[in-house]
């Protein structure tokens, strides 16, 4: 009798510890967003934030101002969360955004209002969930979602087309689109050329997940994998012009100049590279924090930013620490919005800082999501 | 160190790179990495678990002795000391049972954490996960890994069969290791043996449900191992198979088949009737007993049916 009594209470009360936490703490991770800052003219700045919100804000050297919030006041919808940088189009009468939501949706907003754009449908699905940033080529966004598909969407009626590619794994990836053709890379460790036809040019193995942004400058094209090779391929045919190995996953999309390829590791590394041979010219470990922003040349600086909230200013041509930052807090994954005389980066909560590289990098937020 | 950070260094972090090897090794499959996993765990603590079966079996061998200690003495207190002196004579620990699901416990905890880390659909589960891999290539290129396994999405909450799977197993395992005619017949012993078996599989049933696959195919494969473990070792206990089948679906006048040897080579058989009683009957046991132990009767003759013994119990309530 003793031993059963007591079997059976802890029992029960390991059951109802073990539902109390599992249950509490939610099934699965649930999305947050990185979406970077745009500039849509006139001194707004789109920002998003974790809780699936877009808002527009008049930013000066004072500070900021929310001119209006997406979805706004009564709208019930959930967009979950944006990876995917807003696109300005401002092709039609009135300018607009082009929304891509975690959720799987493009929505018009009215740059202006922040309402849904009058004559378009008020949501389009691709069927998926979207990370990757669109890409918008004349009339047609070229959106990649979570099943591996690319669609086009007129962005004119809002009609999504048939799929033009499809690969076996996720597409985090913005493709790029050059010379008629779509590149598209994926987590399955492909790299496809794809003609807006849907014709396949080519597809590469790449040997590991695609998970960041492409670059693509000239006639070749810069694939980083998360089994830590930095790639160039020939834009055309594919084929592999050089490969660069590091210690940690490419995330963050390279940066292209004419003679250097400068990439951020998610250990934290930075690497200069050289553009035509693939070798190293330098490499530098300003923090340990993973970086999956993009690095920016600005104020005669390589600006790189971390995970831990720390921003550096390296020299451009040895990787030398020039200056460094720190916002405490605040974690950077998203790319910068390069202005003239400074850098906005957005953190992970929402809060919008400006980085002056000419000013030993001085830091200071413009923004901060209540 | 504080808590957080030794539980993660010291176990979470580890198992979180050794189910990605794994998964490296296993083709890819993090299903198949989580069944590896399942094996090593239960290979690790296999000593801690057959001693616990040693000791199960001691105590079902030591069940006719408690249950006259049960009869002899009427004070509860003096029942429990020497019920607790029983033990001690036989160096029986009746919370030895235990052992390996506390054992398994924080593993448990930590695989939760671990799953959520490497199964994790948001770009952010997967960047988090890049902090947490040690810098060996091996491990590092293997991400990320396939969420998919047989009908499941691992990094999904689980589906129907594999909650049903879940509950089956550990009803399973704990209807032979709680075995019926271990407990005196309508004791409160009985009565938390039937209310264990049915509700401690729906509990983690419930948490199957509610937290990733992953989770779920860890734990389904760890009660199905523990089962046949408890099933080699110390046997089935009164359990057949016959008495899944309901009762109205038995054939009428079948052949009482032998109660189940236990591993022990014999099969308890303390309990009063028990002896030769049929599945049916042994069905209804529990509910038969309590009514012995009510003082309304003895139990039904051997082959009496449930039906056959209500009219009384209709007849008091209509005295009511």
């Amino acid at each position: 009798m003793f031993h059963v009594k007591h079997r059976a209470v802890l029992a029960f009360g390991v059951g109802f510890v073990l539902i109390a936490l599992l249950t509490g703490c939610g099934g699965v991770s649930s999305p947050e967003g990185w979406a970077a800052p745009v500039d849509a003219g006139d001194g707004i700045v789109i920002v998003s934030d974790k809780r699936g919100e877009l808002s527009a804000l008049r930013v000066t050297d004072a500070g900021a101002s929310v001119l209006w919030t997406f979805p706004g006041d009564g709208d019930d919808r959930n967009y979950r969360a944006f990876y995917a940088t807003p696109i300005v189009d401002r092709s039609g009468a009135k300018p607009r955004l082009l929304v891509a939501s975690y959720s799987g949706h493009i929505v018009s907003v009215d740059l202006e209002t922040g309402q849904p754009t009058a004559g378009w449908p008020r949501e389009v699905s691709v069927g998926g969930h979207i990370v990757a940033t669109p890409v918008l080529v004349d009339d047609t966004l070229y959106v990649a979602n979570a099943h591996g598909e690319v669609k086009p969407v007129d962005v004119v009626n809002g009609v999504v087309g048939q799929q033009i590619a499809r690969a076996d794994d996720r597409i985090w990836g913005e493709p790029v689109f050059d010379g008629g053709v779509l590149y598209v890379g994926s987590l399955d460790g492909t790299v496809r050329a794809v003609g807006a036809d849907g014709s396949l040019r080519w597809r590469d193995d790449v040997g590991g997940a695609v998970a960041g942004d492409l670059a693509v400058e000239g006639d070749s094209l810069y694939v980083g994998t998360l089994e830590r090779r930095l790639l160039a391929l020939d834009a055309t045919t594919g084929a592999e012009r050089w490969r660069f190995s590091s210690d940690g996953w490419f995330w963050a999309k390279p940066l292209v100049t004419e003679d250097t390829v400068y990439a951020a590791t998610v250990l934290g590394s930075v690497y200069a590279i050289n553009r035509a041979t693939g070798q190293e010219i330098w490499r530098a470990e300003p923090g340990s924090g993973e970086m999956r922003a993009t690095p920016a040349l600005a104020g005669g600086a390589l600006v790189v930013a971390d995970r831990d909230g720390r921003v550096f200013g390296l020299n451009p041509s040895d990787g030398s620490v020039l200056w460094q930052q720190e916002q405490s807090g605040q974690e950077f994954y998203a790319s910068p919005l390069v202005q003239q005389s400074a850098l906005l980066y957005l953190s992970h909560d929402g809060t919008l800082v400006r980085v002056r590289p000419q000013d030993q990098g001085a830091i200071s937020v413009v923004y901060e999501r209540g | 160190m504080p808590i957080g950070a030794a539980w993660d260094t010291l176990l979470v972090t580890p198992l979180v790179n050794l189910l990605i090897a794994l998964s490296a090794i296993a083709f890819g499959s993090f299903g198949l990495a989580i069944l590896l996993l399942t094996l090593i765990i239960r290979a690790v603590t296999f000593p801690l678990t057959l001693r616990t079966l040693k000791a199960m079996k001691a105590m079902q061998q030591l069940q006719p002795k408690l249950q006259d200690v049960q009869k002899r003495y009427s004070d509860p207190r003096r029942r429990s000391e020497e019920t607790m002196k029983l033990y001690r004579e036989h160096g029986v620990n009746p919370l030895g049972c235990l052992g390996p699901m506390v054992i398994q416990m924080p593993v448990f905890f930590a695989l939760y954490g671990v799953i959520r880390i490497t199964l994790g659909n948001t770009p952010e589960s997967v960047l988090e996960l890049s902090s947490r891999l040690y810098s060996v290539g091996f491990i590092q290129n293997a991400v990320p890994v396939s969420t998919s396994f047989l009908w499941m999405d691992l990094g999904e909450q689980g589906g129907f069969f594999l909650v049903a799977l879940v509950f089956a197993s550990m009803w399973l395992q704990q209807r032979i290791s709680t075995s019926r005619s271990q407990a005196a017949p309508g004791t409160q012993q009985a009565q938390m043996n039937v209310m264990m078996q049915w509700m401690f599989p729906a509990m983690f049933s419930w948490v199957v449900i509610t937290v990733p696959a992953g989770l779920g195919v860890y734990w389904a494969a760890s009660t199905i191992i523990g089962l046949v473990l408890h099933w080699v070792f110390v046997g089935p206990g009164d359990f057949t198979w016959g008495s899944l089948i309901p009762q109205r679906f038995r054939p009428e006048g079948r052949p009482r088949p032998a109660l189940a040897v236990s591993g022990a080579g014999r099969a308890p058989t303390n309990r009063p009737g028990a002896e030769g009683a049929t599945e049916a009957g042994d069905d209804d046991a529990d509910r038969g007993s309590q009514r012995q132990d009510g003082g309304r009767g003895g139990r039904p003759s051997p082959g009496a049916t449930g039906a056959q013994s209500r009219p009384g119990r209709r007849r008091r309530h209509q005295r009511r």
